[in-house]
């Protein structure tokens, strides 16, 4: 008895097939991309297993001894555990919160900018910090800011006013990563934006002009719901980062005077993870990490959908 | 028949091999091949295979070495995904971390060298004789020996109080009438009140600097080892305390907490870094720090760019104290300072071992950190005297030698040499009341390691916090007991109890 191959099930591959004809040039150059975020994103996550084991270099990572929980169990109950996790939702939170709004705000007005000198000048002045690297930032940040003819407490006492040790004050940590963070990367991240806004139909400006708006109005109307689903997708994306606070500027930037505001999760696991090599313990804490952070994405694209019709999926 | 022979000639090639090493080069007739992966401590713009020094020690053993030089800013992270591999790696190597929770050695990827100490070891047991610590960081808790040290000196480079002199005679006293702490402190309160530099400025002296994670070296005024050694101490009855809670840390808080509020202490101790340190150097802004004793000849050059060496009196002068408790103390180090494996797998384990022996004799610590005779240096009625070329460095030529490469398992034979006479003097003067750390660099048990990596860490952030808080006030000393009482719920009991444990192990308890 001769098998029959069903008959949408043959229609199907036909189509398979004459899909992969018709873009074979243009899977051929998504192949290595495919074959990168394989190797280097997908297959280790088998490596995450670790988090559930007692790793000992040498020996592989799925021989070690199964722990079950116990690394999760043991950075809870770690006195540090709930402040490195404050710290990381509270300087992310406040990185989005004031960082967030800034590039589209810079953006908009750019956009507004009619010499295309002075816009192209502006843009490229404020994407320069961009450029600049983390260590060198944070050697800014400590020439500006210390006591000791640091040109911030000069002004400060210019002004009559008493100089504030911004280096070693735990109140000041916040305040002074977020600030830098936004200066650096306002400009750089606000091309996307600026990108969308050109993008919009010029006749809708035309429109409101002959309605008589104003330039707020035009932002608000035109601007703002015409680059709203670039602002979802960018906003679903930064969510997806609340928990993980860049290890290397805090790392440059913290010291034991300022543990209680500035110690985030990625400090404290090099602490107690990495220095002390305790690879499992390290594991278990970024895989948590990773979930948090997988959870904030799916939340907010959920929210987005039901809400604003723009999502990642 | 033909088997016993064969047993025999074999048993005789074997003891043969290891009698043709007896300490001293060559370590073999036939030239000797060994893959090394390592890292150069100074910088790898330094070629080892330049090295004059260096290769002379290998022409006297008749061995030639395949060397893998890495970054040492990068060593670690290259080396472990290595190591945690297994494969392909050569016969020596610079082991991560000194292999601190043996997890290398576990996993069975280094050769068990207990026997070869003993049969071969001819340096090796002379450097345990002359460093009582040593042996006891090699050894595991089961007895035996996997790693080859670097060894550090312990004596010679003491971190001890360097007082800028200058500023001593400016503000009416003599460095010979700095003699006791309270002396010092009524030095600093001085410094602040003058201007000790003369620029005109009362106000830019620095009369006691800091850098981040140094003040703990003020504990030695104490008796109190706050640093190398990580808080634990142990004391003369062999009883291990932790330094952090002691009453004469307490002491010590109080003082440093007072310096902090009179403006005495740098104000940004806890985060001023080298730059910040230079630049006051530059400006003749320092009055005084703790600081490798080595570095008064490098500061007074800092301070005054026309201070000849050897000529002028140096401006930065090292000082002993004696402390509250009557003590006089400088604060020295541990002489373990890493460990290097030979491979498992290495066909040639007593060769290698052999050639490691061999750069801890007295002849490689000559020709690396001396040089060679009649180029470097002369000996003039037994004494060491080192040639301009030497001595005027110029174009880095000592470290192009090799001086202090830190590449293989050797030791440092006398870091003082580069310095002028008046700082070697110094260092000599200052010698006898060297405090080394007590807990020093150890192999734990599985168990004891378990409680180290679930509490250590945190302990120490906990200390390390508090410890700034309370010398910057921003937490009051009342507060002492509730600090530790914190410390021992956070499982700092446990903690002194593995290091009691491996306090009497070293003992031989």
């Amino acid at each position: 008895m001769s098998a029959v191959r069903p008959v949408n099930q043959t229609s199907r591959s036909a189509r398979l097939m004459k899909a992969i004809k018709r873009d074979k040039y243009l899977l051929l150059m998504f192949l290595p991309i495919f074959v990168y975020y394989l190797v280097f994103h997908y297959l280790p996550m088998s490596g995450a297993i670790i988090a559930f084991k007692n790793f000992k270099p040498g020996r592989g990572i799925y021989n070690g001894e199964w722990m079950g929980l116990k690394w999760f169990i043991q950075y809870f109950q770690s006195p540090f555990a709930w402040r490195t996790i404050r710290n990381t939702v509270f300087i992310s939170g406040y990185s989005i919160l004031i960082g967030f709004p800034i590039p589209i705000l810079f953006a908009i007005t750019v956009a507004e900018i009619r010499s295309s000198k002075v816009r192209r000048a502006v843009q490229t002045v404020s994407y320069l910090p961009h450029f600049i690297s983390t260590v060198v930032l944070v050697g800014m940040i400590n020439n500006f800011f210390t006591m000791n003819n640091g040109i911030v407490n000069m002004i400060i006492q210019a002004l009559g006013g008493d100089q504030i040790n911004f280096l070693v004050n735990p109140r000041w940590f916040r305040t002074l990563y977020v600030g830098s963070g936004v200066w650096q990367s306002f400009g750089f991240n606000s091309i996307i934006y600026i990108a969308a806004i050109t993008g919009i139909d010029p006749s809708l400006y035309e429109a409101g002009k002959i309605d008589g708006i104003t330039k707020f109005k035009e932002a608000w109307y035109i601007t703002l719901p015409m680059i709203s689903q670039t602002i979802v997708i960018l906003f679903i994306l930064r969510l997806g980062q609340i928990m993980s606070v860049g290890f290397e500027k805090v790392f440059l930037m913290y010291s034991s005077a300022v543990y209680e505001t500035a110690d985030v999760i990625s400090t404290y696991v090099y602490r107690k993870g990495i220095e002390s090599t305790n690879y499992s313990f390290a594991s278990a804490v970024g895989l948590f990490n990773s979930v948090i952070n997988f959870a904030f994405v799916f939340i907010a694209n959920q929210v987005s959908r039901a809400t604003t019709d723009t999502s990642l999926w | 028949m033909k088997k016993l022979i064969s047993l025999l000639l074999c048993v005789m090639l074997l003891s043969g091999a290891a009698l043709a090493y007896d300490g001293a080069a060559p370590i073999s007739d036939e030239t000797v091949t060994i893959s090394v992966l390592t890292t150069n401590s100074a910088s790898l713009h330094y070629d080892f295979d330049g090295m004059t020094w260096f290769q002379e020690v290998l022409k006297r053993a008749n061995v030639v070495l395949d060397m893998e030089l890495l970054d040492s800013s990068t060593y670690s992270d290259s080396v472990k995904p290595r190591l945690a591999a297994a494969v392909d790696l050569p016969d020596l190597i610079l082991v991560p971390g000194s292999d601190a929770d043996m997890s290398y050695i576990n996993a069975g990827l280094f050769a068990d060298l207990t026997d070869l100490y003993e049969t071969l070891g001819f340096n090796l047991q002379k450097q345990f004789e002359t460093h009582a610590d040593l042996e006891g960081s090699l050894t595991t808790p089961d007895g035996k020996k996997y790693y080859l040290p670097y060894v550090y000196t312990t004596d010679s480079n003491m971190r001890c109080l360097m007082i800028n002199e200058p500023m001593v005679e400016a503000v009416g006293m003599k460095l010979e009438d700095i003699v006791t702490l309270d002396d010092f402190t009524e030095f600093l309160y001085k410094v602040k009140e003058a201007d000790a530099n003369g620029n005109g400025d009362d106000t830019d002296e620095v009369p006691l600097f800091s850098r981040a994670g140094m003040i703990g070296l003020w504990g030695m005024m104490w008796g109190l080892d706050l640093n190398d050694g990580g808080g634990y101490q142990v004391e003369d009855d062999g009883t291990v305390i932790c330094t952090f809670t002691d009453s004469r840390y307490k002491d010590f808080l109080t003082w440093a907490n007072q310096l902090y509020a009179d403006g005495i202490l740098y104000n940004e101790y806890a985060t001023a870094n080298y730059d910040v340190q230079t630049t006051l150097f530059t400006n003749n802004q320092m009055a005084s720090m703790v600081h490798f004793i080595s570095n008064c000849t490098g500061y007074s050059q800092t301070i005054n760019p026309d201070w000849q060496f050897n000529v002028d009196e140096p401006i930065m002068k090292a000082v002993v104290l004696e402390g509250p408790t009557g003590e006089k103390n400088v604060y020295g180090r541990g002489s373990f300072g890493g460990a290097f494996g030979i491979n498992a797998n290495c066909e040639q384990i007593e060769n290698v071992f052999a050639f490691c022996d061999y750069l801890q004799s007295e002849e490689v610590g000559v020709l690396t950190w001396y040089g060679i005779e009649g180029v470097d240096y002369n000996i003039v009625d037994g004494e060491y005297v080192f040639e301009p070329v030497y001595l005027d460095n110029k174009d880095n030529y000592l470290t192009n030698m090799g001086y202090n490469c830190g590449a293989l398992p050797s030791y440092q034979l006398d870091y003082m040499t580069k310095q002028c006479n008046q700082v070697r003097q110094m260092a000599k003067d200052l010698a006898p009341y060297v405090m080394n750390p007590t807990n020093v660099f150890s192999y734990k048990l599985d168990s004891e390691n378990e409680i180290i990596n679930a509490y250590a860490a945190d302990l120490k952030t906990y200390m390390d916090e508090n410890q700034t808080a309370f010398i910057m006030g921003t937490r009051s000393l009342d507060e002492f007991d509730a600090y530790v009482d914190t410390l021992n719920a956070m499982g700092l009991q446990d903690v002194i109890a593995v290091y009691q444990a491996i306090a009497d192990r070293n003992a031989g308890k």
